[in-house]
């Protein structure tokens, strides 16, 4: 940790469309994460399914592999930053996002990583991945985006001006004419945060901080803001068969049957966050602070189920009839039949 | 000569002489009855050790406050019910107001500084766990349940399971009612009527933990002394009166012995010192040494008195045979205990002067005193007609241990005792071996509920800090600097983690763990944001607002203590982490970042641990180094040392398998016993021994001089080994567990020594001896 700070050295890299470029690990080279066996019992934010492999993924670099839901392994991984969101194209090839815009890959399953991008001096997280078939988008924070479309071999980022609100957008224009280098740093903190990106079909959607929603019908190439009534972050949205749900701060949960164009408020009851969502076999699952899952198996009556514990839980994924989570505590599951529609919690 | 002399000063002017003694005794009797009993902390701690260095220095900004804390549980296992909140209601209210209790830090659920904070859309939002309008029904309980969630309070305020909630504070220095020092036993009283015998009932329990109360425990613990020491007495007046079979030979040992005691106590009073939970103990000692000296000398008395010699021939030749033997004696009992001074321990060092002192003042009180107290008394005719001694045939059985035949077996036997103990001996742990407060009973109220809470609780009360000390030249005094370093931070977030997952870690806390958190916070408490922010003003942001009293960091972050919390403080845990922070250390320590050893409750008894350990092998030395000095000055004789010396070894190694045995760990308390042991036990080789070479030197064959020695001196000694290990086997009934590992190993080290010596030691001389045969 000895060597100085990096000077800012990402002039030219952002223009106001798509760049292309790839990656190289900076100069400042992130720490390996080192073996833990706490690491099943600390924070772990997001879990996925590779093949018939469980794998998390948390805090200090912690990737876990259990092939029987019970037996956790711990990957090599090649930073320690807080790792934020998982996800699979096959059984084998993976990535993972984190801290210090951390993009890192997998071809065998999650066993062995590689950093694909590594940028401690951007101070900013990489909250979400989403895999495609050969496309890998990863969204983070104040509208980080990058993505692949040749399953990670390259990588462009881009910055999204047509999110900006409309007077930003006029102000960071009248900047690129006269200052340029004003331009550069304002640019950097002016969009959302990007919590969660969902893919259905062709469209893209992308939900973040402080009531933001945005929509590409033509895999990113376009984007639309999308009004909506509610002014609080949301972390999470999802496609239920014809229905689109859209979850965050404080139990606050909408519903549209028109691809997103209008929402609908649903009545959550608890005043938790929602982390993320996940739709198994009728059911759509709500992963909540203070140990609460909302469900629905009707896509309207929210049910509750609320660990004893109340540790955030952030996300989860059914593995041989278990829902598996990954809690602010650790790896939990619970038996699907705890989640039936009329044994909801007073 | 010198001895002549002495008698003619001491037995011409015996008025003057009782004269001087009584006026000695009254004197320092008053110092005595001012003394005080004194628990200091400081004094149980190797100040000098490089640990210790890095606590004193950092003891103002992180020196561990005196807390108190007090869990009241639910006995069916769920606190959301109304009469709970009651009780913890109650309880909080009662701790505010008892004296010494900082009342502006009595924290429970029902403190208004106990507060939820939760994230809304437009930033944060927060009230009371328990709100104004609470009403204990089923809704109001459930809110408080929410709320208690969002502040976070589970591990710390409540139980993990719901069972428990926890009152707690600091202690004042000074009590506010009197402007006096704090005085932590009555506090520890009050904390036991007012609270604990107040609210406990068929469904509430009350669980309290915390230095004063402990210190409380131990003192009142420690006044069972007084009791054991009456039936010490008592016991032993007796067995004297069995063994002499005359009133006033019995009282005169006693009362001398007790003159002893006074005089000690009263010189330590007027030495400034104080008496504590272990030096109390000493008293005994000398009590039982006096009288075992006593009975040497009523016992020679009594001989030549039965033999008809007058009462003053008979005490002024026993003076002039006892006072050689018998000084050498208690003179290397002393240098035995000034041994203990070079162990550098407050407590030890002065368990050495107040155990040397008493005995030094042995020698004027049983050595010269009693002969010429004896002196006057007027032995009646039944005494005089007594046999002077009945029990030839034993002894004459016993001198056949320096048979060629027995003395082999006695030899192998021995050898192969010697060999097992040394092997065993190895095994014997340094430290405390069993979890809870060491100085108390596992089983004892205190250590119940402190395994009640660190078992309930996220806490713990074995505390180890890693002070993190930043060496910066370019740090400014005034201005907090090293918690805006993402660099720092980190480093210091990496070396916890390491730790936090070492064996015996329950968890650990740093600011960095509490910058996450707040970094959390201000991201709408996603903990997708549970990271150090990399720029300096987020960290700066995530740093500021906590406040020095969380002792996890001083006014301007140039230091930082990294608290790891132990599951117990049994010497292989802490072993264990220590090494596991010394490995961290040589990889991650910088220039500027220095990882120091260390502070808190468990770091107090890593160093004592390893002062301890360091300081038993030339403690060992020390103390067999001066008796064998003195052995070579009183016999002249190589041969005479070695029979001496050589048994007592022997039981000094086997003492030390008896710990491996009984699971007593080598500690501050039971390290000097092997020092007491082998100081008390030379006295019975020395006064067999002496008998024994002059018998030699005039002719005697070996078994004939160890019979005439027996003769001479076999019953007293026999006596005194049972003398003194009754005296201290009384401990074991101590509600201090150190007071009952020291009197364990005090009996086994008084016992087996007088065995030593009637045993194995004509055996070896008879080997060193053979051609006198």
């Amino acid at each position: 940790m000895k060597s100085p700070m990096l000077k800012k050295t990402i002039k030219n890299v952002f223009y106001t469309l798509v760049v292309c470029s790839v990656f190289s690990v900076t100069a400042q080279s992130p720490v390996a994460a080192i073996q833990s066996k706490l690491a099943s019992k600390n924070l772990l934010v997001d879990i996925t399914l590779a093949g018939s492999t469980l794998i998390a993924v948390g805090e200090r670099g912690h990737i876990l592999l259990s092939s029987d839901g019970e037996q956790w392994q711990q990957a090599n991984v090649p930073v320690n930053v807080l790792l934020t969101s998982v996800d699979f194209k096959n059984d084998k090839v993976g990535f993972a996002t984190g801290h210090d815009a951390t993009l890192l890959k997998t071809t065998d399953g999650g066993f062995n990583w590689s950093v694909s991008n590594y940028q401690p001096e951007l101070d900013k997280p990489l909250l979400d991945v989403k895999v495609i078939g050969d496309n890998v988008i990863a969204v983070g924070a104040y509208g980080l985006f990058l993505q692949s479309f040749d399953a990670g071999q390259t990588w462009q980022d881009s910055f999204q001006d047509e999110l900006l609100i409309e007077d930003d957008r006029l102000y960071l224009n009248d900047l690129k004419e006269y200052e340029p280098d004003v331009y550069q740093k304002e640019k950097q903190f002016m969009l959302p945060h990007f919590n969660n990106i969902n893919v259905v079909g062709e469209q893209l959607f992308i939900a973040g901080e402080a009531g933001f929603l945005a929509k590409s019908d033509k895999d990113g190439e376009d984007w639309q803001i999308i009004e909506t009534d509610y002014f609080g972050s949301y972390f999470s949205i999802i496609n239920v068969d014809d229905s689109q749900f859209l979850a965050g701060l404080r139990g606050n949960l909408f519903k549209s049957e028109d691809q997103g164009d209008s929402w609908q408020a649903l009545d959550t009851g608890v005043k938790a966050t929602i982390n993320s969502a996940y739709h198994y076999k009728n059911v759509t699952y709500f992963f909540a602070n203070s140990g609460n899952i909302f469900y629905t198996s009707n896509n309207t009556d929210i049910n509750d189920y609320e660990l004893d514990d109340g540790k955030a839980v952030m996300s989860g994924v059914v593995f041989n009839g278990f829902l598996y989570l990954a809690t602010e505590a650790g790896i939990k599951k619970i038996a699907l039949s705890e989640f039936t529609s009329n044994k909801a919690r007073d | 000569m010198f001895v002549k002399s002495l008698e003619k000063f001491l037995f011409k002017q015996r008025a003057i002489v009782i004269g001087v003694f009584t006026a000695i005794t009254l004197v320092l009797g008053y110092q005595a009855s001012n003394i005080h009993l004194d628990a200091s902390f400081n004094k149980n701690i190797p100040l000098n050790h490089e640990y210790m260095k890095t606590y004193v220095k950092h003891s103002d900004d992180f020196g561990g406050a005196n807390s108190i804390y007090i869990s009241v549980c639910d006995k069916n296992g769920d606190i959301f019910n109304p009469e709970f909140f009651e009780s913890l209601k109650s309880v909080h209210d009662q701790l505010f107001f008892i004296p010494g209790v900082n009342r502006t830090l009595v924290s429970s659920l029902y403190s208004p500084s106990t507060r939820f904070i939760e994230v809304v859309e437009d930033g944060f939002a927060g009230g009371p766990v328990i709100p104004a309008d609470f009403n204990a029904d089923k809704a109001g309980l459930q809110k408080v349940k929410q709320n208690i969630e969002k502040a976070g309070l589970i591990g710390r305020m409540v139980a993990d399971d719901y069972s428990c909630a926890m009152v707690s504070s600091q202690l004042l220095e000074t009590n506010p009612e009197t402007g006096e020092k704090l005085d932590s036993i009555a506090l520890a009283q009050q904390l036991e009527t007012e609270v604990r015998e107040k609210f406990e009932n068929d469904k509430i329990s009350i669980h309290i933990i915390g230095f004063a109360k402990m210190i409380g425990d131990v003192a009142s613990g420690a006044k069972d002394v007084v009791l054991f020491f009456a039936v010490a007495i008592v016991i032993t007046a007796l067995m004297v009166w069995i063994f002499i079979r005359s009133t006033v030979l019995t009282i005169l040992p006693i009362a001398c012995s007790i003159m002893a005691v006074i005089w000690q106590l009263g010189m330590l009073n007027s030495l400034g010192f104080g008496l504590d939970p272990m030096s109390i103990l000493v008293p005994f000692l000398v009590f039982a040494i006096g009288v075992s000296h006593g009975v040497q000398m009523i016992n020679s008395i009594g001989k030549r008195v039965h033999e008809g010699f007058s009462a003053k021939q008979a005490c002024s030749a026993s003076f002039c045979t006892l006072l050689i033997p018998g000084g050498i004696a208690l003179m290397s009992d002393t240098v035995g205990f000034l041994t203990l001074l070079t162990i550098d321990i407050g407590i030890i060092k002065e368990l050495a002067i107040t155990a040397s002192l008493g005995v030094a003042v042995i020698i004027f009180t049983n050595l010269f005193l009693m002969p010429v107290l004896a002196s006057y008394i007027d032995f009646d005719k039944r005494f005089k007609a007594l046999p002077a001694d009945s029990h030839d045939h034993l002894w004459e059985k016993m001198s056949r241990v320096t048979k060629p035949k027995n003395t082999a077996i006695i030899l192998v036997i021995t050898a192969l005792l010697y060999g097992f103990g040394w092997m065993k001996s190895q095994e014997m742990k340094i430290g405390d071996m069993k979890a809870g407060a060491p100085s108390l009973h596992e089983d004892s109220r205190y250590n119940q509920d402190t395994f009640l809470i660190t078992d309930r609780y996220a806490i713990s009360t074995d505390i180890l800090k890693v002070i993190v000390e930043i060496h910066d030249d370019n740090l400014d005094d005034d201005i907090a600097y090293d918690c805006t370093s993402h660099a720092t931070m980190d480093l210091i977030d990496q070396f916890q983690w390491r730790l936090s997952n070492v064996q015996g870690v329950q968890s650990a806390i740093s600011l960095s763990t509490v910058a996450k958190v707040v970094n959390t916070g201000y991201n709408e408490g996603n903990l997708k944001w549970r990271s150090l922010p990399r720029n300096s003003s987020s960290l700066v942001q995530s740093t500021a607002r906590i406040e020095t009293s969380t002792g996890l960091l001083n006014r301007n972050c140039s230091v930082m203590p990294i608290i790891l919390f132990l599951e117990d403080h049994k010497a292989e845990t802490i072993e264990r982490v220590i090494s596991s922070i010394k490995a961290a250390k040589a990889e991650m320590e910088t220039e500027q970042v220095k990882f120091l050893l260390a502070s808190g409750a468990a770091g107090v008894m890593a160093a004592t641990n390893e002062a301890v350990e360091a300081a038993q092998v030339p403690m060992l030395w020390y103390v067999y180094g001066a008796v064998i000095i003195l052995c070579l000055i009183s016999f002249r004789s190589v041969k005479a040392t070695i029979a001496v010396v050589l048994p007592l070894f022997v039981v000094s190694t086997l003492a030390q398998a008896l710990m491996t045995y009984l699971e007593i760990g080598l500690t501050v308390s039971t390290m000097p016993v092997i020092a007491l042991g082998v100081g008390i036990g030379v006295d019975y080789g020395i006064y067999i021994l002496s008998t024994m070479i002059g018998e030699l030197r005039k002719g005697n064959t070996l078994t004939h001089s160890y019979f005439l020695a027996l003769k001479e001196r076999g019953s007293a000694v026999l006596f005194t080994g049972l003398t003194l290990a009754i005296g201290v086997s009384t401990w074991a009934f101590s509600a201090l567990k150190f007071q009952v590992d020291m009197g364990v190993l005090l009996t086994f080290m008084f016992l087996v020594n007088m065995l030593g010596a009637v045993i194995i030691l004509p055996a070896l001389a008879s080997v060193l001896w053979r051609k006198e045969k």
